[in-house]
């Protein structure tokens, strides 16, 4: 019982650092994309409209990252299933 | 510009939401039913809902509003809000859904039992969905002012009273299909005005980007006024746009729609690819197709030169030149339908709040029987309508993306943080929660107040006391802050008593996570599983 609920403490925290970890990222790259378009901004008011590979290319990254987070995310699962049942054939 | 098309399709999107209604309302009888459907809706379902939701009038029109008066923050409009989506994955969306039953201050009381966390939490949903729900009044009045030529608050009125009969009779399962109707509509819309806008150049996407691009050079100045123009409002928008969307409370109420946490995920997964796809489609192909085309149109222009219905209009005429008054009446048919299917959302969460929370919780301590409850919930109903009437009179011509990014200052300030910490951070104590999501709340309206928007531009004054229209920069982290230092400070409340209670919420947050080890056999000991 206590190996058991030690087992659900353990799963618990990794999957709290794997959240940490992808919204960090995520929140990186979002941050860096914010500083160019101001940057940009500050050179030609028009610049991220005009220039549309920019645009393009950030959101895109940005897009990216976040449905990177999901498929990362429900793979983490899938494996912990595996384990778990890994564990229960044992 | 009155058309009998656009009459027509109008009243068409009246007709088939009162039948939705009529139809909720005789499977909608107990309190479960009223505010979240029974639980009963799939994830594919809640994330179409979700989706239905979250794209307002600002995703369609305020977006390609801004790109085409010259204003790049339609780019920040479009990208903030996913990493929103991806932290409420990652975070929110389960423990939400596997400690709430009806509304967000129920899972935050959960913790903090007593009135006073549960009603600032209440109150703090109120402000949030009325700034959004202004947003959505003023697209509405705009939109069917131009398409009708009814009178601008006539035309907030009758939105106002179609929101009230939608969620006063059908409750959440009439919303709830109100917004899937919604989203496959306006998915199906915006796939053919891109592909008329393909066939306009020919299938030749670089030729839109060159004549836009001519237009750019030649018509706009570019606005100087907007947030990408300080590096502070920029981070501060984007911080109040990505997080703000996990502070907003008719789309969190969603989450308590679907049977399990595995619903709950599939919802938000659902929701973002649909999001990111219709985003991506009227910023990268609408707002463009609206600069290159409309510009040197005359009859889309008054005589001042300005776009007929303001910038806000963009998309709507841009529908007129690509499928005539056809496309015009579909596509305003399909604005309309998102506006009232997010208004009808935004009405059953501050309804809710105050039915639910403030009435039946914290003002009768919970000795409200059922049917007093509903009976409240449906004056609650009306008075949220008349108040956001009213102020969507008051609003009249603002910037829709503008005010849609206030109400998300406010969810991102006092709603995020509160919700956050109760949920993962232990040490929280109920005077740090409510201490600090006050000053999210109190510092980021003042702000907003103070801010050129409202203190120079609807007061009348001559300099602002704060000189950024973006206050999550600085009102987040302050709450974040208070809630930290008041919590240290608070010592006899962290008692072992408030230890165990989070401990048992923790435990209970992650229950399907427990219980699908069990399900796979991973031993005798799962009996301790919460």
């Amino acid at each position: 019982m206590a190996d058991e609920s030690s087992e659900i403490v353990r799963r618990a925290r990794a999957r709290l650092r794997l959240c940490l970890a992808l919204a960090a990222a995520s929140c990186a790259v979002l941050l860096f994309f914010l500083v160019l378009l101001a940057r940009s901004v500050e050179q030609d008011p028009l610049g991220p409209l005009r220039d549309v590979r920019f645009s393009v290319v950030g959101v895109g990254i940005n897009f990216a990252f976040a449905l990177g987070s999901v498929v990362a995310f429900g793979y983490w699962r899938r494996m912990e299933r595996t384990r778990a049942a890994q564990r229960g054939a044992r | 510009m009155q058309s009998p098309i656009a009459i027509a399709l109008f009243v068409t999107v009246i007709v088939s939401t009162l039948l939705i209604t009529r139809w909720a309302a005789r499977r909608t009888h107990s309190r479960s039913e009223f505010y979240v459907a029974g639980s009963s809706i799939t994830g594919t379902q809640n994330g179409l809902a979700i989706a239905g939701d979250f794209m307002s009038a600002s995703t369609i029109l305020g977006v390609a509003g801004l790109a085409f008066s010259g204003n790049s923050d339609a780019v920040l409009y479009i990208v903030a809000p996913l990493l929103g989506f991806t932290i409420m994955l990652l975070f929110i969306a389960e423990p939400l859904r596997n400690l709430g039953r009806y509304t967000v201050p129920e899972v935050v009381a959960l913790r903090f039992a007593g009135r006073g966390v549960r009603g600032f939490t209440a109150a703090a949903a109120l402000v949030v969905t009325i700034f959004y729900l202004i947003a959505q009044m003023v697209g509405a009045g705009a939109l069917i002012e131009i398409l009708l030529g009814v009178p601008y608050s006539i035309a907030v009125v009758v939105v106002a009273t179609l929101m009230m009969l939608y969620v006063a009779f059908g409750g959440m399962l009439a919303t709830t299909w109100v917004q899937i109707t919604k989203a496959v509509v306006l998915i199906v819309g915006v796939v053919v005005m891109t592909v008329l806008t393909f066939r306009h150049v020919d299938y030749d996407l670089g030729s839109l980007y060159s004549i836009a691009r001519a237009q750019m050079d030649h018509v706009l100045t570019g606005n100087r006024t907007g947030a990408l123009n300080s590096l502070f409002s920029t981070l501060s928008l984007g911080l109040a746009l990505s997080l703000g969307v996990c502070g907003l409370p008719h789309v969190l109420m969603r989450f308590f729609t679907v049977p399990d946490a595995r619903q709950a995920r599939r919802s938000i997964i659902v929701a973002m690819v649909l999001i990111a796809t219709v985003f991506l489609i009227v910023l990268f192909v609408l707002s463009y197709a609206a600069i290159a085309f409309l510009y040197g149109k005359p009859e889309f222009f008054d005589d001042a030169g300005v776009l007929r219905g303001g910038a806000n209009m963009a998309v709507v005429h841009l529908s007129r030149l690509l499928g005539g008054d056809v496309l015009m009446g579909i596509v305003s048919a399909v604005t309309f339908a998102t506006i009232l299917a997010v208004v009808a959302g935004l009405t059953m969460a501050s309804a809710g709040a105050l039915a639910h929370d403030l009435y039946a919780q914290v003002f009768r301590r919970g000795t409200a029987s059922e049917a007093q409850e509903l009976r409240v919930f449906r004056f609650a109903t009306l008075a949220v309508t008349v108040v956001a009437a009213l102020l969507g009179i008051a609003f009249k011509g603002t910037n829709i993306s503008f005010l849609v990014s206030l109400a998300f200052s406010v969810a991102a300030s006092a709603n995020f943080p509160v919700l956050m910490l109760s949920l993962y951070w232990r040490g929280l104590t109920r005077r740090g929660a409510l201490v600090g999501g006050a000053v999210g709340l109190v510092s980021s309206t003042g702000m907003l107040i103070a801010g050129p928007a409202i203190w120079v531009d609807v007061l009348g004054y001559a300099r602002p006391l704060f000189g950024s229209n973006y206050p999550t920069l600085i009102a987040l982290p302050a709450a974040l802050f208070t809630a930290w230092a008041v919590s240290m400070l608070d010592a006899r409340n962290r008692n072992a008593q408030a230890q165990r209670t989070f401990d048992g919420l923790a435990a209970k947050s992650q229950a399907e996570a427990a219980a699908q080890g069990c399900a796979n056999g991973a031993g005798a000991g799962c009996a301790g599983a919460p």
